[in-house]
């Protein structure tokens, strides 16, 4: 197996994957499946779903590499990828919200709370997590590819397939509505 | 200047050009009723990015990736041609050895009989290959049982030309 240039860039990687160069593949898969994991699992709620999904997009990546246009988006082209999966996920759940987490059934593998401070924290993680279960999913994806993954507007718009302008919209909406719903928690948070 | 409310998300999420977030600085700067809205944003903001995933204790999701593109088809092929001579004549020796046991198991009847004996079957190169028959490891030579094991094989019946 030849071995790539750790710097090779994406559109790079993904010419040569489309040739059969599994070593370019294995890059790329090695070097984006943290962030696509990090993004389902907003996404589904569910870090066991998120795992199957990164599979899943990444060998719909491979399938797709021949028909990729290397114009320097690979990253919202991936996300898109990733978001179409776990929308279609969450309609074949019949789950159009994003289920809230719970460490005892999702085994996030999170520590045990401690002292006071951590478990402040943990609980304030919870209450976040749980306000951004109840966006709607289209809210939801922007926030996480904007907040959670550095996406630029325009990033987020290739990736799910809008405009510029529509995904200020859906990134306002998803932050007043985060907002009012912390409204009534008062120093909760 | 008129409140910049719808202004406040991209301001904090740093999209707006140079031009458009001075004049929000300057309005938020004389206005405490954005300014509030401005530091409630922020604080959500903050607290967002705040949130990590929830770790993940499995490892690169590589092998299984693998296995579902390049690994299909190299794993089919590698697994026989990637090993050693050695290795594959012991796999070809190991798979003959199993299609005679299959066969020895299996009933035979008439009409297979019939089958065997009429024509060229998918397995009479066995019978044929001097490689295999000619061998004594089967317990006897050219004529060692093989051909009774092969003839009283349940054999298919197609390609036989009857």
């Amino acid at each position: 197996m030849s071995r790539m240039p750790r710097t090779m860039d994406d559109d790079a990687l993904m010419i040569r994957t489309a040739e059969g160069e599994e070593a370019a593949f294995r890059l790329l898969v090695q070097r984006w499946e943290r962030d696509v994991l990090s993004f389902l699992i907003h996404m589904t709620g569910s870090v066991e779903e998120a795992e199957d999904l990164v599979q899943d997009t990444f060998v719909q990546v491979f399938r797709k590499a021949g028909s990729y246009q290397a114009v320097g988006m690979f990253k919202s082209w991936l996300f898109r990828i990733a978001g179409n999966l776990a929308r279609s996920r969450l309609r074949r759940r019949k789950i159009l919200r994003w289920v809230s987490f719970d460490p005892g059934v999702h085994d996030t593998g999170g520590a045990e709370p401690g002292p006071d401070e951590d478990l402040e924290t943990s609980q304030r993680e919870e209450a976040v997590r749980a306000a951004l279960s109840r966006l709607p999913g289209r809210q939801r994806e922007a926030l996480a590819l904007h907040r959670f993954q550095g996406m630029r507007y325009k990033e987020v718009a290739e990736a799910m397939n809008t405009t510029v302008p529509g995904v200020e919209s859906l990134i306002q909406r998803a932050m007043a509505a985060l907002r009012e719903d912390f409204a009534g928690k008062g120093d909760q948070l | 200047m008129k409140h910049v409310t719808n202004m406040i998300q991209s301001y904090i999420s740093g999209e707006l050009d140079s031009v458009r977030a001075g004049e929000v600085e300057d309005h938020l700067n004389e206005c405490s009723s954005c300014r509030k809205e401005a530091d409630t944003a922020r604080g959500m903001w903050e607290m967002l990015g705040a949130l990590d995933s929830p770790p993940s204790d499995s490892g690169s999701v590589w092998p299984a990736v693998q296995a579902r593109t390049f690994g299909r088809e190299s794993s089919e092929r590698e697994w026989f041609f990637g090993a050693g001579n050695l290795t594959r004549t012991g796999l070809a020796t190991a798979a003959v050895a199993a299609g005679l046991m299959l066969g020895v198991l299996l009933p035979s009847g008439p009409d297979q009989q019939e089958g065997v004996d009429s024509g060229m079957t998918d397995t009479s190169w066995l019978v044929e290959s001097s490689w295999l028959s000619e061998s004594s490891w089967l317990g006897g030579g050219g004529s060692n049982g093989l051909d009774d094991i092969l003839l009283g094989a349940d054999l298919p019946e197609e390609g036989n030309g009857s």
